[in-house]
């Protein structure tokens, strides 16, 4: 039974033809020659910190690299390859194996910025994958289905939603404009988990008065997980839908206030001629509060006060490596709020902002693990004492509510009351309207 | 976790592990039975990553090292290791203890397979005592991290190594290390004050007092364990001395002529009363090397950075003492932000990797006199032997200098890089002569114990049957060389091999540097 089972599952294996990674040499292959080995980056990684594997910090995975790309050594001539194999102990290594512990990383890319040698973490994991990918090793299953997902014209986003929900939330109490100067990409993740952000987005930018309108339902996924899991073939095809769209609304600036959304975008000029400006919710908000377009008549509640801001990796680091870093504006917008004379800093902020834990299509891969990388990051908000930690991320929203709730199982039978609430800075602001 | 039935007391029949499948997985059963599954790993891919340090060892090696382990184990407590060693010394598998793996010297690759304890899983800071000053620690904590966490408690480490933010506290007391801070406060052997250590059969001890010194009568247990390289046990616990932060931590950078100049200077700084935090000097082709990476460093002849500690008032007066000291040999004081950059580069001296790719470093120690003369002779090595790299080191204590000379290589030829590897002997012999020492052992090089120690040696060999009478742990380093066929490797038969591979070496041409998309100005 067991036999025949087996025999089933690798016969369509044999079809496929081999991946011949020594012959198709990953890029920055200077990179992988580069490393020191001085595991400095493993000190940063918030994977490693959780797990504690050689495997799953930078330095073991560009080993892991280097191994597979070498050609036959010496040893491995004479003696052959298996010969070899037996003597030196090392045997055949499993690319499924490689695969999982590449993927095991949530591309906070904060390995760079302790890296001995300077390599460019934050697009080499990007690129190692579509390195994979287009050597035919299968990404993990659900980046797959993901991927499906957001070709399918039913969909048009990672999570199986319907196209029609995803104007559904204001389609009836906003009467937007069909062309404005200022179009509000929304991104999957607002628009159909943490719709929260999206309505008070809206709310903000009416209540500002802008000219700005949405591409509803004809938005589709800005193709970030794409770039994230390695399948890069309909990426061209994603950005030139958008384009299109946005065009097709006389947009000269896109805002939006996904920072994986905001880097996506920001790739399609590699593919697509862009002729709009690029913003980040924050930063378009920062602007209004400057203009002094935006009243506030509520203060802050104070039960929920002190506030802690989380920088996004997206949007800070990685955004910072790629040009620009948004620290800033958030942090203005925080303090011109009535009521919040103080935002607390994690210990490592900014450029050394320790990820949530749910960056990189991780949460997709390994759910358990970034609950663990969430938790640490939630247990140095309460010794902080914050009783509110804000980022700028639908998807750090997400993971880090996820985290709380998790926190309150773990504390149900403590007698300790633990209050944490989870916001995003465009919430914040609209409550204060 | 999953239950087995009884695991202790069942001894193998044949008690040496062999290669043969089905023992493998015995193990794997056992160890996963004491610390739980997701713990251990014997997959190819995570053995093949513990098979290696900071050294780029070929894969030839394997010729005369099984450096692959047989099985990885992560450790939760002492408790754990102590019932893996019990299952080790039942069964004779080797035991290698691992930390950072930071080293250049293959302290923790395995010489003969076995069980690698992955000591990086146990990376709590336990205790931190204000009230005595001390710390408790595991020994996979990182020392940048525990630097910054005691900064932040205003309190200070003494010191700390070079490669702090990788490496892990025990492999620091394994490799009984000096480093940034030493000068002040000496090496770790004088910053710990008790250790948890478990031995080869499993007993847990504890070497000393958390709260105060050791020096009394009594076999000094601590000692012997620093700088063991994990062949006497495994060290579970660290309890650290701890300092009141300083008020300030100003770091100086002075620019000479030449690194002799400079070698004069710091022997006429370390003939006074001042006492600075920390003391490096950098040759000045380690910047040549920089700018060659397109980094933006300036041309000089040599560096010395001086790091002060301490009151800042007491620091004026230092500073302006020795900048007096500095002057008389020709150098000029470098701007604040440039000292400022320099302190933060402390850690990242290897940059120069990326240009071979490969790199080689000799450490060795030497007195403080007789440091122009070791550098000039570290400078004629690299010359002889047609290498590209920079003199490097620290002042460790005002009468020794560390000398961390690199020199790049190209790993792609691999003729060229066993050759390069002559190197390190060469600066070895150099620092002999000079009345020094070589810094570590490791893998290669334990032939040198028997010269700087003579039969002292013996005794040492005795300690270490000892303590470890199933020579289990981390065998083939630092006592005794000896090849996974049980062949030792005499001192002498290395010293003549390394000689070949200079002769060889020499005779090749040049190193060159070939550096891809690089600005240089």
């Amino acid at each position: 039974m067991k036999q025949s089972r087996k025999k089933d599952g690798e016969n369509p294996k044999q079809k496929e033809p081999k991946p011949n990674l020594v012959r198709n040499k990953p890029p920055h292959l200077d990179d992988i020659y580069a490393c020191l080995q001085c595991g400095y980056c493993a000190s940063v990684c918030p994977v490693y910190r959780e797990t504690g594997w050689e495997s799953l910090t930078p330095r073991g995975k560009v080993y892991l690299l280097k191994h597979l790309i070498a050609k036959d050594s010496f040893f491995d001539k004479i003696l052959g390859k298996k010969a070899a194999d037996f003597l030196t102990g090392r045997g055949r290594i499993s690319l499924e194996e490689a695969m999982t512990k590449i993927y095991t990383c949530t591309l906070c890319g904060r390995c760079e910025t302790i890296c001995h040698v300077d390599i460019d973490f934050h697009k080499y994991w990007e690129e190692i994958r579509k390195w994979m990918v287009e050597n035919g090793i299968k990404p993990p299953q659900n980046t797959i289905d993901m991927y499906n997902n957001i070709a399918n014209e039913e969909y048009k986003n990672p999570f199986m939603e319907p196209v029609p929900k995803r104007d559904e939330w204001y389609r009836d109490d906003y009467r937007l404009p069909e062309k404005a100067d200022i179009l509000y990409f929304i991104g999957c993740m607002t628009s159909y988990h943490e719709y929260q952000i999206l309505l008070n987005t809206l709310k903000i930018f009416t209540s500002a008065g802008l000219n700005f309108t949405t591409l509803g339902t004809d938005e589709m996924c800005c193709g970030a997980i794409n770039t994230m899991s390695g399948q890069w073939d309909n990426f061209k095809t994603i950005a030139e839908n958008n384009v299109r769209q946005i065009e097709k609304r006389g947009a000269t600036r896109v805002v939006t206030g996904c920072p994986a959304c905001y880097r996506a975008l920001k790739k399609y000029r590699e593919f697509v001629e862009c002729n709009f400006k690029l913003l980040h919710t924050t930063e378009l908000v920062a602007e209004l509060i400057e203009e002094g377009k935006l009243k506030f008549t509520k203060e802050f509640k104070e039960k929920n006060l002190p506030i802690v801001y989380h920088d996004p990796c997206e949007l800070g680091r990685i955004s910072d490596y790629e040009g620009k870093g948004i620290f800033e504006a958030p942090r203005y917008i925080l303090k011109n709020i009535p009521g919040i004379d103080n935002i607390l800093e994690f210990s490592n902020n900014r450029m050394d902002s320790v990820c949530c834990g749910g960056g990189g299509g991780l949460r997709a891969v390994n759910y358990d693990l970034t609950m663990e990388i969430t938790l640490r990051k939630i247990d140095e908000a309460i010794e902080l004492g914050a009783k509110t930690i804000v980022s700028a991320c639908p998807n750090c929203k997400a993971q880090m509510s996820d985290g709380v709730k998790a926190k309150k199982e773990k504390m149900i039978n403590s007698e300790e009351k633990f209050k944490m609430k989870v916001m995003d800075v465009l919430d914040v602001v609209a409550k204060s309207l | 976790m999953i239950e087995l039935n009884n695991l202790p007391n069942e001894v193998e029949n044949d008690s040496n592990h062999s290669k043969d499948r089905d023992a493998t997985s015995e193990i794997y059963k056992k160890l996963a039975n004491i610390v739980g599954e997701e713990r251990v790993s014997e997959s190819n891919l995570d053995r093949l990553l513990y098979s290696h340090d900071l050294a780029p060892l070929p894969k030839e090696i394997s010729l005369a090292f099984k450096t692959v382990p047989d099985i990885v184990v992560k450790p939760r407590d002492a408790t754990d290791v102590s019932r893996i060693m019990e299952y080790a010394v039942k069964n004779n598998v080797p035991v290698t203890p691992r930390g950072g793996a930071t080293w250049a010297f293959g302290g923790v690759v395995p010489a003969f397979g076995g069980i690698v304890l992955d000591m990086g899983s146990m990376q709590e800071i336990l205790e931190i005592n204000k009230e005595n000053l001390f710390v408790t620690v595991e020994p996979g904590v990182n020392w940048k991290k525990l630097y910054d966490t005691l900064l932040n408690k205003d309190l200070l480490i003494g010191a700390y190594p070079s490669s702090a933010p990788g490496a892990s506290v025990g492999g620091w007391v394994n490799t009984g290390g000096v480093g940034v801070g030493s000068y002040k406060y000496g090496g770790i052997n004088q910053l710990i004050r008790s250790l948890e250590v478990v031995l080869s059969d499993g007993t847990i001890i504890t070497t000393g007092c958390k709260n105060v010194l050791n020096n009394s009568s009594g076999y000094n247990l601590t000692d012997l364990f620093i700088g063991s390289e994990g062949t006497l046990g495994i060290i579970t616990k660290v309890i650290l001395k701890v300092f009141p932060a300083p008020e300030e931590i100003r770091p100086t950078s002075f620019v000479f002529l030449d690194l002799e100049e400079a070698g004069k200077a710091i022997h006429a700084l370390t003939r006074t009363n001042i006492t600075p935090y920390h003391i490096a000097f950098l040759d000045g082709a380690h910047f040549d090397l920089l700018r060659e990476l397109g980094k933006n460093a300036p041309k000089v002849g040599a560096m010395v950075n001086i790091i002060f500690g301490g009151d800042s008032k007491i620091i004026d007066i230092q500073e302006k003492a020795t900048e007096k000291i500095m002057a008389k040999y020709g150098a000029k004081k470098a701007t604040k932000e440039f000292a400022d950059h320099e302190w933060a580069e402390r850690f990242f001296e290897s940059r120069a990797r990326r240009l071979g790719p490969g790199l080689l470093v000799g450490e060795s120690f030497c007195p403080v006199s007789q440091i122009v003369e070791m550098s000039k002779r570290s400078q004629d090595v690299l010359k002889k032997l047609k290498m590209k790299g920079a003199v490097v080191g620290i002042i460790a204590d005002p009468n020794t200098v560390l000398f961390m000379t690199y020199a790049i290589s190209n790993e792609h030829k691999l003729i060229k890089s066993m050759a390069s590897m002559a190197l390190v002997k060469k600066l070895t012999d150099e620092a002999f002569k000079v009345g020094g020492r070589p810094g570590g052992f490791g893998l290669l090089f334990s032939g040198n114990l028997k010269k700087i120690h003579g039969k002292g040696v013996f005794v040492m060999d005795d300690i270490k049957s000892t303590l470890d009478p199933h020579y289990i742990m981390n065998p083939g380093k630092l006592i005794e060389s000896t090849t996974r066929f049980g062949i030792p490797i005499p001192g002498f038969a290395m010293a003549v091999g390394m000689n070949i591979l200079a002769i060889m070496k020499r005779m090749m041409p040049a190193d060159k540097t070939v550096m891809k998309n690089h600005e240089t100005k």
